[in-house]
């Protein structure tokens, strides 16, 4: 027993030393180094063959080539792309999929793992979408390259990617994306995820621009490559069982539901609604309104239209950048729309200054009232269409005309309907047409979820339904919960008590309706 | 349309192409032959070591910066064995040693239930000896036992077992190796006459046919996979597994046969081979013994019955028997698809049966190959002392005791005479109440071991049990008394053993956390503080101990007498076994039994067989499935104490556990795609997903081993010769919620 002693009074000198040694590293000084400093990448040996030995020539690009048959699914290529390229922890440009099909064949039947990046696409709708010409596709190479420094960090171009290859980097407030390793092969070196590649399966390829995919997917389940006419190619793609399918298909993951758009768009759509009101109301009233009853009309058309447009800033990672946000003008709706608000804004204020204050003469009063209505739908067209052209059929141009225009209707409406209320110069008609313009949204949206009672193969539709039904059932029957309770009070009470709450209850239903919009959307690879 | 050029210029005026952000992901040459590198991360010198995960052994090339501190790595190029390749885990090997969960100082519990409160080492040291002695004290000796691994390194096996059991006196150590090899020991042992894997992994590239039993290579050895695809002789890729698994996916051709019908698919090629006299009949007479009864045992697997029993058809069978025998040089390797079973050990001997029926051993491209699964699973093989003594010596071999006792300058009275418990009857031990104090490093049982629910009963009614681990909250750590901080794989000095017998250094390349120690240095403090440091004083560094250790190796199969130091194995690329003195120095490659002479005193190889035994947990109407477990991706390791620390492979993997289920069987319980299901065994239950895929068969389905309720599922039944758990079979239903 003398050693427990003994640790207490002389061996704590060995607890000490054997804590101090392994602090020390000597790694260095024990192992010679055995590496020269070549100027040859030791991996060369193998990936030599596996890239280029010259330049695109013009009217060429580089791509990459993936043999599905020599990938076995190691996914050391999203591994070495983190590592090599000096990622975040949880950062990849390389992302990994399953496809499983032959579900009737046992014999045949299939389960390969898809690597895939930046498809470096001929017409890159990362780039066309960017409001900030943070994109460029290189003359050269063909590679689409992300600047990070002009990136703004709305996102957008994730939404306008049909592959979901631009990746949000929160600690950085920016998107960043795969380069194609462009240094690395500027100096015959392979990207990261070739040089990983136990299997060989990833090649660079120069390919004839021209001879990128108008129709058709690169993969099954893969966007339709119309959109943007990606560069990769899938050797083996076409031997695939006619039954493949992405292993997620029917996983019911529901999407980001990215708040500060979510509040951005109902608040500008309730307010460009209810200056629309305003408007009308002010010109074409058969009797005359009250003043005080017009400046709140205009002032809380006003309040909600500069909330929705500050939430909107909330969304992006590098507000101080976002002047540049004109530069996509020629080509991003995002820039688009957000000129049209840009310009609608100052109109708006004006308007409201001029109504509030008297200080104008009606005529000119008018003509900004005009432009500032005119304006505003401008605006709301230019917000439809922001995420029409996304490859989502959630939001077809038509889908999402509906939503914001009934959105805009009903919220303007039954802004008015408490305003007019509070103010004892209720509308008759108003809360029937509003109740009749909700019941039709509520129909429209009700259709959305029928897909999920067919039988058939699966479609986007079918989907975004299961989504709605299952995951997001809450916020569905909330939905229409507070909606049926809006429709109550407006058909059974005429005080300003039920029209403040119908309002609460509709306002609180759009924006859930709104986080459904983003949340059922299935968004393709 | 067209802009005006000064429009054009003014717009790329505003335009950023560089900039801080820009410039965070900027590469330049990083030097050392590894082309480009973030230009934040270029490395001030490099070292190779060996991964710390699986058994493969891949050569990581450490980026050290000017305090010889580990700040990346990149898979070694010259290595030769994974050629500059490496599987994800590889690449993120240094991620799992930042975590935020490491054990840093030394913790106690005072009460169990009782949150652990963090105390000095001594204080640790004196907990440690004073609980165990009063156990032994009351109990015997006998009463406190160890469950090491295949995770740390050789000398640290060595210094745990000696210190175990000729420094505290315990007679009972085993290892979680038991987990994944220990059939491939007992089969070797028998069947050879030593636990000798005959292969070098050059053979995948020299076979023309490769049988792989049991072994989702792709998944859960990438590298060696990559092995094959080099192969430059178009070689026939034959896959025998249940599942249609990654691997099955790539090979050739692919045999899905029943759940644990292998024996008797194994007997029945034997059998075809034998009457179609397709075997090396020179090769036998010289080499085996016992052919006669053995081609007489497996004359009953007529092709019928065989093909009644796997589910492959007479004419496969016919086609599989025919491409072994045009093959010239065939190998057959297996893994935990063989290793953890019922009948593990025959089914191993099996396939080592038909190499050598066939001759096909000892000769590039061939053999009868079980690949290993940890990192050091090879090493505490010969080293750990727990079933064979230091060496690959025997604890009831007089002879062998008085050897190691002379080399090591211990008294021979402190090596004990019997063996040791495997690790289920340690278990059945504390059940009886026989062990009462048990210490647990660098494995995790309380979520890998069989029938977890007992697992975890078992450790509660412990009087003591210490986990050394370098996490302080893994599944089992949560059950223990007192839980000592080890440093990790990158935080220490060391050799491991790989697959293909190669010896290699791992090297000190990051500051482990706070006070923790190497599982060297805390086997060294318990030492001086249990009272027998005296023994041990020669074993000052895992440098000089390995060269004890290899001392000890001389004259056996594994001699390895000719390495000298550490210095030799780095500058090598590492060393297989045997490497006696005056060995070839330049040899990159070396295989076993070139010469026909095995290990038995006979220098024959022994076939050895015996009969199917029935399902120990066999389907019924109430369990009409047979689950099936093993690894789920090549992001994932074991129980993901370290896999789970890195974001990035994290996302490599779902994460939800999918139980993989045959399209017929899901229509016919009305099973939709990503739906929960309940299932259930004898033992307990959990909930997964539906994911419904052709690749497990009709009647079969199959959960990822790394979920940590799985093991509450599997039955715990056990292969009589080795030992090993079986977790490929066992009967559920299943249910929809």
């Amino acid at each position: 027993m003398t050693s427990i002693e003994e640790i207490a009074s002389g061996e704590t000198t060995l607890i000490d030393q054997l804590l101090a040694d392994q602090q020390s590293l000597t790694a260095v000084a024990t192992f010679s180094q055995q590496h020269t400093d070549t100027n040859e990448p030791a991996q060369s040996r193998y990936y030599k063959k596996l890239i280029p030995l010259a330049q695109p020539r013009p009217g060429e690009q580089y791509s990459f080539q993936v043999d599905l048959a020599a990938c076995t699914g190691c996914k050391s290529c999203v591994t070495a792309c983190n590592s090599l390229n000096g990622l975040d922890p949880d950062e990849a440009w390389r992302d990994t999929s399953l496809l499983i099909g032959g579900n009737n064949d046992n014999n045949n039947s299939l389960r390969q793992v898809v690597t895939s990046a930046c498809h470096h696409c001929a017409e890159p709708t990362c780039a066309s979408g960017c409001p900030v010409l943070a994109y460029e596709k290189d003359p050269v190479t063909g590679i689409v390259r992300h600047l990070d420094d002009q990136c703004i960090g709305c996102q957008y171009c994730i939404l306008t990617c049909a592959y979901d290859v631009p990746k949000y980097n929160s600690r950085l407030g920016i998107v960043r994306k795969c380069d194609l390793c462009q240094s690395r092969l500027a100096e015959g070196e392979a990207p990261a995820c070739v040089q990983a590649c136990p299997n060989e399966a990833i090649k660079i390829k120069i390919i004839k621009t021209d001879d990128l995919p108008f129709k058709g997917a690169i993969l099954p389940g893969m966007a339709a490559s119309a959109h943007s006419r990606p560069s990769t190619t899938y050797l083996g793609s076409d031997d695939l069982p006619t039954d493949t399918n992405p292993a997620d298909l029917h996983q019911l993951t529901p999407g980001h539901n990215h708040l500060p758009l979510v509040c951005m768009l109902t608040l500008t759509q309730a307010s460009v609604g209810l200056f629309l009101f305003q408007f009308f109301f002010a010109q074409f009233s058969q009797e005359a309104i009250k003043p005080a009853l017009n400046h709140w009309l205009s002032l809380s058309a006003l309040i909600m239209g500069l909330s929705g447009v500050a939430s909107s800033i909330l969304h992006l990672g590098q507000p101080l950048k976002a002047w540049r946000a004109f530069l996509g003008l020629r080509h991003s709706w995002l820039s688009r729309e957000i000129i049209a608000f840009g310009l609608w804004m100052p109109l708006a204020t004006l308007y409201t200054l001029l109504t509030l204050f008297d200080l104008a003469p009606p005529a000119l009063t008018r003509f900004i009232g005009a432009l500032t209505v005119i304006t505003g739908l401008l605006s709301i067209t230019c917000s439809i269409m922001v995420y029409a052209v996304t490859p989502r059929p959630f939001w077809s141009l038509s889908r999402t005309a509906i939503r914001f225009t009934t959105t805009s209707l009903i919220l303007g409406l039954a802004s008015a309907l408490t305003i007019t209320t509070l103010h004892h110069q209720a509308l008759p008609w108003l809360p029937t047409v509003l109740a009749l313009a909700l019941i039709s949204k509520l129909i429209f949206e009700l259709s959305t979820l029928l897909p999920a009672f067919t039988t058939s193969p699966w479609t986007p539709a079918q989907h975004s339904a299961q989504l709605q039904l299952h995951p997001l059932r809450r916020s569905l029957f909330t939905r229409f919960g507070l909606s049926a309770f809006a429709l109550l009070l407006l058909t059974a009470s005429s005080t300003p008590l039920s029209a403040l709450l119908a309002t609460t209850a509709i306002f609180s239903a759009e924006l859930i309706a709104r986080t459904l919009f983003f949340r059922a959307a299935v968004t393709s690879k | 349309m067209r802009l005006p050029t000064t429009i054009s210029k003014l717009i790329s005026k505003l335009r950023d192409p560089h900039g801080p952000l820009t410039e965070q992901l900027v590469r330049s040459p990083g030097g050392f032959g590894l082309g480009q590198l973030p230009k934040n991360q270029i490395p001030h010198a490099t070292t190779t070591m060996t991964c710390g995960y699986c058994a493969t052994g891949c050569g990581l090339n450490i980026h050290l910066d000017k305090q010889s501190r580990a700040t990346g790595l990149t898979p070694a190029t010259p290595y030769p064995v994974n050629l500059g390749m490496a599987c994800p885990k590889g690449w993120q090997a240094l991620s799992p040693l930042t975590a935020s969960n490491r054990a840093t100082q030394p913790l106690h519990r005072p009460q169990r239930s009782a949150p652990a409160q963090a105390i000095e080492w001594n204080a640790a040291l004196k907990i440690f000896c004073d609980r165990f002695k009063k156990i032994q004290q009351q109990h015997g000796a006998e009463s406190i036992a160890f469950l090491g691994t295949g995770q740390i390194c050789s000398e640290e096996l060595a210094y745990l077992g000696s210190l175990a059991k000729f420094g505290m006196g315990m007679i009972h150590g085993d290892g979680n190796t038991r987990q994944c090899m220990a059939t491939a020991v007992a089969a070797y042992k028998q069947s050879f006459g030593f636990d000798a894997p005959p292969y070098t992994y050059q053979d995948f590239e020299e076979s023309d046919v490769i049988i792989l039993s049991g072994s989702n290579l792709c998944i859960a050895h990438p590298i060696l996979w990559q092995r094959i695809l080099r192969n430059p002789h178009s070689p026939e890729i034959i896959v025998i597994d249940p599942r249609k698994t990654e691997t099955a996916n790539a090979a050739t051709q692919h045999f899905a046969i029943e759940a644990k019908s292998d024996l008797v698919l194994y007997y029945g090629l034997a059998n075809l081979l034998i009457q179609n006299q397709w075997i090396n009949n020179d090769f036998i007479q010289k080499h085996c013994s016992d052919f006669d009864t053995f081609a007489e045992h497996v004359a009953a697997f007529t092709p019928e019955i065989t093909a009644q029993r796997t589910g492959i058809s007479i004419e496969s069978l016919r086609s599989l028997a025919k491409t072994i025998h045009q093959g010239k040089r065939v190998s057959f390797w297996w893994t935990m698809g063989i290793n953890q079973g019922y009948e593990a050990t025959r089914t191993a001997q099996a396939i080592i049966n038909l190499a050598l029926i066939t001759g096909n051993i000892g000769r590039p491209g061939t053999g009868a190959n079980s690949i290993t699964g940890q990192c050091n699973a090879m090493g505490s093989r010969l080293f750990s002392n727990t079933t064979n003594l230091l060496g690959g010596h025997d604890f009831t071999n007089p002879e062998h005791r008085k050897k190691v006792a002379e080399q090591l300058d211990i008294p021979v009275e402190r090596i004990p005479t019997q063996n040791s418990d495997p690790y289920d009857q340690i278990l059945q031990g504390i059940e009886d109440g026989k062990i009462r104090g048990l210490w647990i490093i660098a494995t995790n049982p309380a979520h890998s071991w069989i029938n977890q629910k007992r697992l975890k009963s078992l450790l509660d009614k412990l009087d003591f049990l210490v986990v050394q681990d370098m996490y302080h909250d893994t599944h089992t750590a949560r059950h223990a008394d007192l839980i000592l901080p080890a440093a990790a794989w990158g935080e220490k000095d060391g050799t491991f053993i790989n697959s293909e017998r190669r010896i290699s250094v791992i090297k000190k390349v990051a500051q482990a956390p706070g006070q923790a120690l190497a599982d060297f240095h805390i086997f060294r403090l318990i030492a001086q503080a249990w009272g027998c440091g005296d023994l041990f004083k020669k074993w000052t560094s895992p440098e000089k101990v390995f060269q004890l250790l290899s001392k000890l190796t001389q004259n056996q199969p594994c001699d390895i007498t000719g390495i000298t130091d550490y210095q030799m194995l780095d500058q090598a690329g590492g060393i297989q076994w045997p490497y006696p003195q005056k060995s070839p120095s330049n040899e990159k490659h070396r295989r076993l039994f070139e010469d026909g002479r095995f290990h038995h005193s006979d220098k024959r190889a022994k076939l050895i067989f015996a009969d199917p035994q029935p399902d120990p947990d066999p389907c019924d109407d109430s369990f009409p499935f047979k689950l099936n477990t093993g690894r789920g991706s090549s992001a994932q390791w074991h129980t993901q104490t370290r896999t789970c620390h890195s974001p990035a492979l994290r996302k490599l993997h779902p994460s939800e556990l999918l139980l993989e289920l045959h399209p017929d069987d899901a229509r016919q319980l009305g099973i939709h795609p990503n739906t929960p299901l309940r299932i259930t065994s004898r033992q307990g239950k959990l909930t997964a997903t539906a994911f419904i895929t052709p690749n497990v068969s009709p009647g079969h389905v199959f959960l990822p081993m790394h979920h940590q309720h799985v093991n509450q599922l599997t039955h715990p039944s056990f292969d009589p010769h080795s030992h090993q758990p079986n977790y490929k079979s066992c009967a559920v239903k299943l249910e929809q919620i």
